[in-house]
């Protein structure tokens, strides 16, 4: 079984569905010895260094992205990769299709929902608005039992 | 295996049907079953078991009273089978703690609302029930088959006229019943034969009806959906306007007349009740007093749409003193809008973060809901009655009249009563008393009694000013006459790029790849992603946690 692994730098952190990664080196290329998990694998491999930069890889074989959460070294030249899958990027294609209800979002949003997203210092601002217009003049007025004359 | 609903049904002497609170799952026995068999009591389900949350002990640690509020029931095996602790328990009687909760000697007893009760002896294999009423006199003396596998199910009804209990057999249901006023101590009829629970659910015997699986209640309306999916929506609003001013006028009567004087005007009719060309012999026969005449003399702050000029009268008397007539009682003062806006845009803008209150003149500050005014263009009118002084004013918020406020914004100028009308009191009586008879006996004489009663009222009081509104009036008149808004808005504290950080709220169905940027879900469905379980269980945790897409 030809398997493959292709070593990158992530700098995205785990939350984001598609991760900013930059390949190093070539693949990696032999074969699977021994068994290993498919969410938390554990690769050992024969390799003269294994970038130390290295915190994200790609197994065709498993169809799965991970992030490297060790490398560690063993005898007679061999290093053990033990990551865990990134489901996120791994299905980013088939997650970006599935519907849910957001509870919070940055592009859609309603910002009349109450859930407390905005606070407000403790002083609130005092303002006055006027109505343009008020009441300006002043009238007398008499009245009188019974009706008037004319001139 | 086929699942058949039972509410528990009890069936009184005369026919009524009790009908409990819980529903039994029982598995079906199929036609070939045979008692041999074993039924599988993890198809059982009880959808409703009275909690019992105080249960006493005896001095032993045994529980031997219970008191329910509806019947409860219990399980017994007896053919080889242990009861186990766990089957007890889960059917919500006595979680007992020794394997033996019906040993002899034990005074197990269920107490009912109307103090009857039930006695349980005997013990796990043979037990024995024994129905007492609060008097302790016994009606029941009732056991389970012990010779066969026996599943047995009392079923106890607290009624203070009779007592029912059920009795199952793996594959038939007994129901007996008691009525204690009828039957003797002992005596019970059973008043259906059994239920062959391996027959179709469409056969039950009579007396008992066969449940709907979904519908076990048909007697109940059935729930229909509802909410805020289901409801019609939004009703309709109607626009609903300041009104016009009224079409009449105290005016047209005939009996008032309201004049729109200027202040030289007005000083010329002072002039003119004061000075020697008042004709007192001819008002004299008309009132006692003239400032009868006077009805009203009010200072009010809007201007009063006045006509033509004519000659005042007081009472039939025509003065030479000309003033304004006013052509309406009625004034609308327009004190324009203001557009609110909404400040943030958030639900900051809203009660009970802002508040909003309005002074309005004449009338005091009110307060007003945030939730009525923001966002609205507000416009204010104020209708006023120049002759009572009256006026209430109009809060427009949209198209609505939602706010309305009544005042008094007049000033009644002073018009003494003191001097000026006791002299001419004094006046009118002696000419009335050197006019004599003459009037006597006309309408006239009825006219001068009703003043010279006024006026002796009039002076046996100290001498006052009655003002419309009273102080409220005067202190309108002082206070600004300008309508505002007083608004207090929250000064919103808000992070730089929030909405990238934390999202705002949404609360929205949308697909995933529809968003970008921060994302927080309350629910998402991961239809269609060929991932393990796991995987599916992370990438929901991540969602709800909140993802960058």
């Amino acid at each position: 079984m030809n398997f493959t692994i292709d070593l990158y730098t992530n700098t995205s952190p785990e939350n984001y569905v598609t991760k900013s990664i930059t390949q190093l080196g070539t693949q990696l290329s032999g074969d699977l010895r021994q068994g290993t998990s498919i969410i938390r694998p554990g690769i050992v491999i024969e390799q003269a260094s294994v970038p130390a930069t290295a915190n994200y890889m790609y197994i065709a074989d498993f169809g799965r992205y991970y992030f490297i959460d060790n490398i560690e070294t063993a005898e007679h030249g061999l290093y053990i990769i033990r990551g865990r899958v990134d489901p996120l990027m791994s299905y980013a294609t088939a997650l970006k299709a599935c519907k849910g209800i957001v509870h919070r979002a940055e592009s859609q949003y309603n910002t009349y929902l109450d859930d407390g997203t905005f606070k407000a210092y403790a002083n609130p601002a005092i303002i006055t608005k006027k109505f343009p217009n008020g009441f300006t003049q002043t009238d007398f007025i008499l009245a009188v039992a019974g009706s008037a004359s004319a001139i | 295996m086929a699942v058949a609903v039972f509410p528990v049904r009890i069936f009184s002497a005369d026919g009524q049907i009790f009908i409990r609170k819980f529903n039994l799952y029982i598995p079906m026995p199929s036609a070939a079953y045979t008692e041999t068999n074993t039924i599988s009591w993890s198809g059982f389900k009880l959808l409703s078991v009275v909690e019992i949350d105080a249960i006493l002990k005896n001095n032993n640690g045994h529980y031997n009273a219970y008191e329910f509020p509806i019947c409860n029931w219990w399980v017994k095996m007896n053919s080889g089978a242990q009861l186990q602790q766990d089957w007890v328990q889960a059917f919500g009687f006595p979680r007992c703690i020794a394997t033996n909760p019906y040993a002899n000697g034990n005074d197990f007893r269920i107490v009912f609302d109307n103090d009857s009760y039930i006695l349980v002896a005997g013990n796990i294999t043979n037990p024995n029930f024994k129905y007492y009423d609060k008097n302790g006199n016994q009606y029941l003396n009732w056991s389970a088959d012990s010779t066969s596998a026996c599943y047995t199910l009392p079923f106890p009804i607290p009624n203070d006229d009779f007592i029912g209990l059920a009795d199952s057999h793996p594959r038939w249901f007994y129901f007996y019943g008691i009525n204690n006023t009828n039957n003797e101590p002992g005596f019970y009829t059973r008043i259906n034969e059994y239920v062959d629970m391996s027959k179709s659910l469409t056969t039950w015997y009579e007396g008992i009806k066969p449940i709907d699986i979904n519908d076990p209640y048909p007697n109940i309306p059935q729930s229909t959906p509802s909410g805020p999916a289901e409801g019609v929506g939004l009703p309709t609003s109607d626009a609903v306007d300041i009104p016009g001013l009224p079409t009449f006028s105290v005016t047209d009567t005939g009996f008032v007349t309201l004049f729109n004087p200027t202040m030289s005007q007005v000083k010329d009719l002072a002039d003119y009740m004061w000075n020697g060309l008042f004709d007192i012999n001819n008002f004299k026969k008309i009132f006692a007093d003239p400032m009868d005449c006077i009805l009203g003399f009010n200072m009010v702050p809007v201007a009063v749409p006045s006509g033509a000029a004519a000659n005042i009268n007081i009472g039939n008397l025509v003065t030479s003193v000309t003033m304004n007539v006013a052509t309406s009682q009625w004034v609308e003062v327009d004190c324009g809008s203001i557009d609110i806006g909404l400040p943030y845009g958030s639900y900051l803008d809203f009660s009970p973060y802002t508040k909003f209150s309005i002074y309005l003149p004449y009338i005091g500050t009110c307060e007003l809901s945030a939730d009525d005014v923001a966002g609205q263009v507000l416009t204010l009118k104020y209708h006023v009655d120049a002759l009572s002084c009256a006026c209430v004013a109009y809060l427009k918020c949209g198209d609505h009249v939602l706010y309305q406020w009544t005042g008094s914004c007049g000033y009644s100028i002073p018009v003494t009563q003191n001097d000026f009308s006791r002299m001419i009191m004094a006046i009118a009586n002696i000419a009335a008393a050197g006019i004599g008879g003459a009037i006597v006996g006309g309408a006239g004489a009825a006219i001068v009694n009703a003043g010279a009663a006024a006026a002796k009222n009039v002076s046996a009081l100290k001498p006052e000013v009655h003002r419309s509104g009273a102080i409220g009036s005067s202190a309108g008149l002082m206070g600004a006459q300008t309508p505002y808004l007083i608004i207090e808005i929250p000064q919103a504290c808000k992070p730089d790029k929030q909405y990238h950080y934390t999202g705002y709220p949404g609360f929205i169905t949308v697909k995933v790849g529809d968003l970008s940027g921060y994302a927080e879900f309350e629910e998402i469905i991961l239809d269609g992603i060929g991932c393990t379980e796991e995987e599916r269980s992370m990438i929901e945790g991540l969602c709800k946690g909140g993802i960058y897409v």
